[in-house]
């Protein structure tokens, strides 16, 4: 594996943990706020990660797209 | 035998003089200093490096034109020649970043971007810039931006909103990227430092060997993330002004 696949490979990871935190951290303190335990957190969850995985595929189409141009992809790193 | 820290120590927020404005507590503290020192050495490196704009550039002037050209590269390949107008930002976002990564592996200083506060702050500003220049570019249409091509109208109704969602993520994946990395490689060098205390003159070789290896890794790292950080914003960008998917 290249360098440069660690690097989208580690792009994607951050991506779909973001959506993970997003989502769980949003409905954490909905349920806080509004006691709308535990359906607030649950959405979140479910919400940020399908977020998180969207971009983390858009990423790695982009990738993959420049990769079979053929480009020496300088996009990502 | 040396007194035991904590490895997180090193990311305790020191105030160095306190102010407050209206009970609002707006001290300078370690972190500010470090920020401001980054700020003047990233100044004084394209300062003085092109102050005599020699035909052929010595160290310093071969640094700020090596950095200013590759910024200059990444902003042209990927916005195009619209991305001119941005390019002043871009640069200055990734020097000061590279900065602050590279200061905060210098002994005893402190890793500004290894606080999240500072980096969401950045990448929050730089996500509100580039929806702004979406709408001001292309008025309401920039919502077309979240409806993908090509499918059918009943199930946008559940794509519209996912897209919604991942654009709202990017904020927070981009600052997490950049603190998660600063923060775990910083962390790594301390526990290791205290392993070379623990094991002593007999054992303590092992772990500094790597050390030496990973600080190597942490000035990779901390030049990658400055990388990253530039090339998502000017993709961000880019995602803006062209509406493309």
């Amino acid at each position: 594996m290249s360098q440069r696949q660690t690097g989208v490979a580690y792009r994607v990871l951050v991506d779909m943990i973001a959506g993970l935190l997003l989502g769980g951290f949003l409905g954490y303190w909905l349920d806080r706020w509004l006691g709308w335990a535990p359906y607030a957190l649950v959405s979140g969850l479910i919400l940020g990660f399908i977020g998180g995985v969207n971009n983390a595929w858009r990423a790695i189409r982009e990738y993959s797209a420049a990769a079979a141009r053929g480009e020496d992809d300088r996009r990502l790193p | 035998m040396a007194e035991m820290h904590s490895p997180m120590e090193q990311f305790e927020i020191k105030r160095l003089l306190t102010w407050k404005i209206g009970g609002l507590d707006v001290s300078f503290t370690n972190s500010s200093s470090w920020m401001i020192i980054a700020v003047i050495l990233a100044t004084a490196v394209f300062v003085v490096g092109m102050r005599r704009r020699a035909l052929v550039p010595g160290k310093l002037q071969s640094a700020a034109e090596v950095g200013y050209e590759f910024i200059a590269g990444m902003v042209r390949d990927n916005v195009g020649d619209e991305g001119k107008k941005y390019f002043p930002f871009i640069l200055t976002l990734f020097i000061f970043i590279l900065f602050c990564n590279v200061l905060g592996l210098v002994p005893y200083s402190f890793t500004v971007t290894s606080h999240i506060v500072v980096t969401f702050a950045m990448a929050i500003f730089v996500m509100v810039g580039v929806t702004l220049i979406g709408f001001a570019r292309h008025g309401l249409h920039f919502l077309s931006f979240f409806v993908p091509k090509g499918v059918p109208a009943a199930l946008l109704l559940l794509l519209v909103p996912i897209e919604i969602i991942s654009y709202l993520i990017r904020p927070f994946s981009l600052s997490i990227r950049l603190f998660a990395n600063m923060l775990a490689g910083h962390t790594m060098l301390k526990v290791f430092g205290g392993f070379v205390v623990m094991m002593g003159l007999l054992g303590g070789w092992a772990p500094l060997a790597f050390i030496v290896v990973l600080t190597g890794l942490e000035l990779l790292i901390a030049f990658l993330q400055a990388y990253v950080f530039a090339i998502l914003t000017c993709l961000y960008l880019n995602d803006a002004l062209h509406l493309s998917h």
